[in-house]
């Protein structure tokens, strides 16, 4: 298992990424994989970055393993409001035209079809996302 | 690869050279840029993606918002875009309402 914390700032995002996407490629050796993986990451992270610490700094801790075949596992955590992002996920409307669609909230609708479960947790002052995605032996890490 | 992109104009068609990524980054200064174009007559947005690496949602707001937003009236082009950029495409459901082409011919 891989341990990250960054703070909670737009210019950590990268490293950020790049550390999940070398953990992605441990569990997948497809670049389609390995590119969905980092998706998702990008649209937890930048979710808690603008809206987990209002006015204030604060930081994010990452928890990645993959394992080749098996899959992988990604646990992203804040000390931030209190804030469920599955509660708040939009309607589905990837089949919508592209005129009339909203322009924003596709984020988490890409989290919830690419990772084959998604679980959020309030734990004490931690907001908690559990995600796993699945290897081709079909079971999870 | 530095991530950067171009907006030009000519004619009618309104023409972005994206490289490195549109992620969350950089996605706000293009949807700022692309807004300048608002009030002219585009019935062309090509987005040129040979040389992009990666798109996030972000990314996807973009073309979302300069197709609402710019250019209402344009046909949306994507081209050259690579497996793992049309894999996102194709997930957003917008590969349906862009064309997608290896090189740009109108």
């Amino acid at each position: 298992m891989s341990l990250l914390t960054i703070e909670a700032r737009l210019e950590m995002l990268d490293s950020a990424l790049d550390f999940v996407a070398t953990e992605a490629e441990k569990a997948y050796s497809d670049a389609i994989n390995v590119n969905r993986i980092r998706l998702v990451a990008e649209e937890v992270l930048v979710n808690i970055i603008s809206y987990a610490y209002p006015g204030t700094t604060g930081t994010i801790e990452i928890s990645c393993t993959g394992v080749p075949e098996k899959g992988l596992s990604l646990e992203i955590a804040d000390y931030g409001i209190p804030f469920d992002p599955l509660l708040n996920a939009p309607a589905n409307f990837t089949h919508l035209p592209i005129e009339e669609r909203p322009i924003g909230g596709l984020g988490l609708s890409l989290v919830t079809s690419v990772m084959d479960s998604v679980i959020y947790e309030r734990a004490g002052d931690r907001n908690i996302l559990s995600m796993e995605k699945r290897g081709k032996q079909g079971l999870s890490c | 690869m530095e991530s950067k992109f171009k907006v030009e104009y000519s004619g009618t068609v309104l023409k972005v050279i994206l490289s490195g990524k549109l992620d969350a980054n950089n996605s706000p200064a293009l949807s700022e840029e692309l807004s300048k174009f608002k009030g002219k007559t585009i019935t062309e947005m090509v987005f040129m993606a040979k040389d992009l690496s990666y798109i996030s949602s972000a990314g996807i707001r973009v073309i979302v918002f300069a197709k609402q937003k710019v250019g209402e009236n344009s046909k949306v082009f994507l081209i050259s875009a690579s497996e793992t950029v049309l894999d996102v495409i194709n997930m957003t459901g917008l590969a349906n309402f862009m064309t997608l082409q290896d090189t740009y011919q109108g």
